[in-house]
């Protein structure tokens, strides 16, 4: 699904197709629950979080620009930060700020890297490459990926300077790209 | 500068994650980043990776009624124009009673005033059609200087008043 597929699925959802809809569920409902049913360890409040971000997206597809970022991308964004803020108690100002569809330049990537690759291999892969972490890197990543927390927040949970911290979330992110490229699964860089 | 570098890509990858403290930080690093060819460069080489990560979750197949009932509230909803968000209409059920749906007092005297208000103007704007007319009817007679052509060369006369039943022509 490239580029183009995702930007004439927005434009469906954009138009009040609710086929499409029923399509952007199928290819990224289940991975959306799975997210959220991690995060908050709780599948019902799952259930209401993709369900609430999937009604968000609904009417915000006008937005969506595929040159920015992937559809893929938004959804999980979506979800993980309602997730987030239903774990961590936030309020809903937070998350209007940061479910805009994502601005892919911003963070750095301007297309999907796993478009082209079977999911079950993606995951086997990514499973693989945070095994292969020394368990502090892991730690930090997941508590900030799936945990919600800031490095400020995880550096005090652990109890070692915010540089450490810091040092850790750049060399695990660092060892998870060469690992995924060194297995066909990412783009240049 | 470099101080302030240094800080910045150290938070690059915090701000990967979405792990930065608060709005304050993630907006400082996105405005280095946008500045900076090697913490961009850095950036592009980590976010990737932070996209892999939802796959890191347990694959759990979703309920099968929440498909429909996302389909079915998409359905009931006013898609937004494209572009906006608006939210959806809220829809405030009346109050019950003897099995029908009763209009508060406060709702009758509303239709009430509106429809006041309506025949007030109503009548303003007749009153103001009828004054127009009245002032046309009380308007100078007309006068027609009149001068004859063809056989009727060398004649004149004058029309007075406004034509209508009585009228004189001399």
């Amino acid at each position: 699904m490239d580029s183009g597929s995702d930007q004439e699925l927005a434009e469906a959802l954009a138009a009040g197709d609710v086929d499409a809809l029923a399509r952007l569920f199928d290819r990224y409902g289940q991975l959306a629950y799975s997210v959220s049913a991690r995060i908050l360890g709780d599948p019902g409040r799952a259930e209401d979080v993709v369900q609430e971000a999937f009604l968000k997206i609904w009417h915000s597809a006008g937005r969506f620009d595929a040159r920015r970022g992937s559809l893929r991308t938004w959804v999980i964004t979506v979800v993980r930060n309602r997730s987030i803020d239903q774990l961590r108690g936030r309020g809903a100002r937070e998350r209007q700020e940061r479910e805009i569809p994502p601005d892919a330049e911003a963070k750095g990537g301007g297309s999907d890297p796993w478009r082209e690759v079977a999911a079950s291999f993606e995951r086997d892969a990514i499973l693989q490459a945070l095994a292969s972490l020394p368990p502090e890197q892991r730690q930090a990543v997941e508590l900030a990926y799936f945990g919600g927390y800031s490095h400020r927040e995880i550096a005090e949970m652990v109890r070692v300077p915010l540089s450490t911290v810091k040092g850790r979330m750049r060399l695990a992110l660092e060892k998870l790209h060469s690992y995924l490229q060194g297995r066909g699964l990412m783009h240049g860089g | 500068m470099a101080a302030d570098h240094d800080r910045m890509e150290e938070a690059v990858a915090a701000y990967a994650l979405d792990a930065c403290d608060d709005d304050d930080e993630r907006e400082r690093v996105r405005a280095h980043v946008a500045g900076c060819p090697g913490c961009r460069a850095l950036l592009e080489r980590l976010a990737p990776a932070v996209e892999a990560l939802p796959l890191a979750a347990d694959e759990v197949r979703p309920p099968d009624l929440l498909r429909a009932r996302i389909l079915a509230a998409a359905a009931a909803q006013r898609q937004a124009p494209a572009g906006r968000d608006e939210p959806a209409p809220r829809i405030v059920p009346l109050p019950v009673r003897g099995g029908r749906p009763v209009a508060g007092r406060g709702r009758r005297r509303a239709v009430a005033a509106g429809a006041a208000a309506v025949a007030a103007c109503a009548l303003v704007a007749l009153a103001g059609w009828n004054v127009a007319l009245q002032r046309q009817l009380d308007a100078a007679p007309a006068r027609f200087d009149m001068a004859g052509t063809g056989t009727l060369a060398g004649a004149s006369g004058t029309v007075h008043g406004v034509a209508r039943a009585g009228g004189s022509c001399r």
